[in-house]
């Protein structure tokens, strides 16, 4: 058991029978009132997503979650598939449980996955991802206005606003949750 | 640069408002010896002044009371004010720039017609580009608490006012209770869950007479004493002014202190003595509505900034970061 000022982003607990992944929280004080925890709380097994303020002081459960490495391999339709590189176990997960990542997913990588009681339910998405640029117009010569960018597509088919000076070919890091260029590598 | 040179104008407009209309224009200490015992607020103590505690004050409120109890008439104040909260959010900064008004022979209705003008007023000045747009004419939408109660969340307020009935309404809705849940919090855990997300935002809207309990500094409604002529106003879905029909019942304001730092006891919270001083201007005052209105929330909700920090030059946030 946990308490309510003990949520973080990223862990998971058992909210109303169900298991949720913890996506956000913040501290929440009403004019006249004591501090509250409001907590956007993912349904495992759903993926719907809501918002629950718990009063300080609140237990809460934690889920038995624990995490697989596993190797992306391709999707169909909206499913993706992955295979555990250890026992060829092959594995697939709805969209919802990929969220935004799915823009960053690359065949061969391999990624992390929660499993909840040997069931595998939702994508951890790494930080910071590193893509091979695949197109971009070449930068004007002598153009050196600073915060000037230009549209990329990457390996994964994602188009991102990048600086002037990176080429096709090149390598950069993506933050993943604001899908925002970060640097070159 | 964009949103501060809107912060700017914004502020100017508050100003020509209340001094186009007489209000004097005061300043009252931040450093205070007897802060607002309020049980919702910690406060910073600083070092001592002449060897007597000293606090950042967490609301201007006392000191512009006993201005109005010696007769200075109208008042308005722009300031900081200090709140230590736990944690900071996208809605809190510890140091916070504040706007209160009194107005005297007048009560939280018109302090309310004070609120819509003002913001009027202010939306004729300043650049203001809320996100999405909000039409700040008047009159704005009006919902008492025991509407909204009733409205939003199916739940009697009259009825959820026994604390026994309020635990067994929370209990049926699902929510968590042991024996430390107090009123307050059965009460903000149904606010927060069912109310708050439902109010509309497109408009601006009051909300008024709060639970007794929740009255503060606000006097009880003559007609019902289980409600307190308090209302707070809402911009965007944000909770930007929180304003009373002040209460001048010196017996009654001493009884709320003590029980205040009776609750801030047992919550383990800072402790310090009340101000006799203002207890006894209390009984001084001249019939008046007052409100405080949190400036940085207001420029957030007239400029669809999404975090306080945006509308600050150096938030605790980033001057604090480790």
């Amino acid at each position: 058991m946990i308490e309510s000022g003990d949520l973080k982003k990223g862990i998971c607990i058992i909210f109303r029978g169900e298991p949720h992944l913890v996506v956000d929280k913040t501290f929440v004080s009403p004019g006249k009132g004591s501090a509250f925890t409001r907590a956007k709380l993912k349904n495992l097994k759903t993926g719907a997503v809501l918002e629950f303020t718990f009063k300080s002081g609140e237990k809460i459960e934690e889920a038995n979650v624990h995490t697989i490495e596993f190797q992306y391999l391709y999707k169909q339709g909206k499913d993706y598939f992955f295979m555990n590189p250890r026992n060829y176990e092959q594995i697939s997960l709805p969209e919802e449980m990929i969220g935004n990542f799915k823009n960053f997913l690359k065949e061969g990588d391999i990624y992390k996955i929660m499993v909840l009681e040997d069931q595998p339910v939702s994508l951890i998405p790494p930080l910071k991802v590193n893509l091979k640029v695949v197109e971009t117009e070449a930068g004007a010569k002598g153009n050196t206005v600073t915060g000037a960018t230009k549209p990329a597509k990457l390996e994964t088919g994602y188009i991102v606003q990048v600086p002037l000076f990176v080429k096709t070919g090149d390598t950069i890091t993506i933050n993943t949750e604001t899908g925002e260029y970060v640097s070159r590598v | 640069m964009r949103i501060l040179k809107i912060r700017e104008q914004i502020i100017d407009a508050i100003r020509q408002f209340f001094k186009s209309q007489g209000f004097i224009e005061v300043e009252t200490p931040l450093l205070v010896p007897y802060p607002d015992p309020s049980p919702f607020n910690e406060v910073f103590e600083v070092s001592p002044v002449l060897d007597k505690r000293a606090f950042l004050t967490p609301s201007p409120e006392f000191f512009m009371k006993k201005l109005l109890a010696a007769g200075s008439g109208n008042i308005f104040q722009i300031c900081k004010a200090f709140r230590d909260s736990p944690e900071l959010s996208p809605l809190h900064n510890p140091e916070f720039t504040i706007l209160e008004w009194y107005r005297i022979n007048a009560d939280y209705k018109d302090i309310m017609t004070d609120c819509e003008n003002l913001l009027n007023f202010i939306s004729q000045i300043a650049p203001i580009s809320p996100k999405p747009p909000i039409s700040l004419t008047p009159p704005w939408q009006r919902i008492s608490i025991r509407q909204s109660f009733q409205k939003y969340a199916g739940v009697n307020l009259d009825e959820f006012l026994d604390p026994q009935k309020a635990r067994q309404i929370c209990q049926k809705k699902g929510y968590q209770i042991n024996e430390n849940s107090t009123w307050e919090q059965l009460y903000h855990q149904i606010f927060l869950n069912k109310v708050e997300p439902k109010l509309p935002k497109e408009k601006p809207l009051i909300l008024y007479d709060y639970p007794a309990p929740l009255a503060a500094l606000a006097r009880l409604k003559p007609t019902n004493p289980h409600y307190a002529e308090r209302f707070e106003f809402y911009l965007a879905g944000l909770e930007i002014g929180n304003g009373y029909s002040e209460l001048t019942d010196e017996q009654e304001q001493e009884r709320r202190l003590k029980k205040d730092l009776e609750a801030r006891k047992s919550l383990g919270m800072r402790l310090f003595p009340y101000d006799k001083d203002f207890v006894k201007t209390v009984a001084n005052l001249p019939p008046c509505g007052g409100i405080a209105v949190g400036v940085d929330r207001l420029i957030m909700a007239l400029t669809g900034a999404k975090t306080i920090s945006e509308v600050l030059p150096f938030p605790a946030q980033r001057i604090f970061s480790p």
